[in-house]
């Protein structure tokens, strides 16, 4: 699965891949507890949740803007 | 008749309310220069976060936390709940490092780079909104 995030061509998608990779080895070889390793992967999962609401505030902001250009038309 | 029309006036007023609260709801907040500015010393304390010496991380923490926390009271005072809500989701993680007595340096690496990330897109968030 990781390795399909590997090949995805999607910089956000590596990116994350390699995050979660580096967790995991991070755990394996006890460089992290338990605790802190499920912390990592909840804030990991939390962070595309914030970007999802990032992407709305900034293509609604656009839209908002195109629909004031749209509207100039009217005179 | 009469408590027939008052209650089709309730549900006609109540569902205006739903429907100006959703409308609310759709368009972000606007650009605002104290969120700019708290935004970017956010951005740039986090990047100072400097795991290799606690003591010092414990007071960056700490003055990073009042910056947050200042940013969040001013959204929530002016209304603005898209950037309330995504301030809030970096304040969580933030605390999971600053409330916790000991941490692995991995640990603390990595919640200082997912910090630096997540106070990147809030800064994408609050500049990206219309003037």
């Amino acid at each position: 699965m990781l390795e399909d995030l590997h090949n995805s061509n999607k910089p956000w998608a590596v990116e994350r891949a390699q995050l979660l990779e580096s967790y995991v080895n991070a755990f394996q070889t006890g460089q992290i507890s338990r605790e802190e390793y499920a912390e990592l992967l909840t804030d990991l999962s939390r962070f595309d949740g914030l970007e999802e609401d990032v992407n709305d505030i900034v293509l609604k902001s656009k839209l908002i803007s195109a629909l004031e250009l749209a509207a100039k038309l009217l005179g | 008749m009469k408590k027939l029309l008052t209650l089709i006036t309730v549900a006609f007023l109540l569902s205006g309310c739903a429907v100006v609260a959703s409308v609310q709801s759709f368009f972000p907040s606007k650009w605002d220069p104290n969120e700019a500015s708290a935004v970017t010393d956010i951005r740039q304390q986090a990047r100072q976060l400097d795991c290799s010496d606690p003591v010092k991380l414990k007071q960056q923490l700490s003055s990073l936390q009042a910056r947050v926390q200042w940013l969040e009271l001013y959204s929530d005072s002016r209304k603005n709940e898209d950037m309330t809500k995504i301030t809030k989701v970096f304040d969580i993680t933030l605390k999971g490092l600053s409330d916790r007595k000991e941490y692995s340096k991995f640990f603390c690496d990595s919640k200082v780079k997912i910090m630096i990330k997540e106070s990147d897109a809030i800064a994408t968030a609050a500049q990206g909104r219309n003037k």
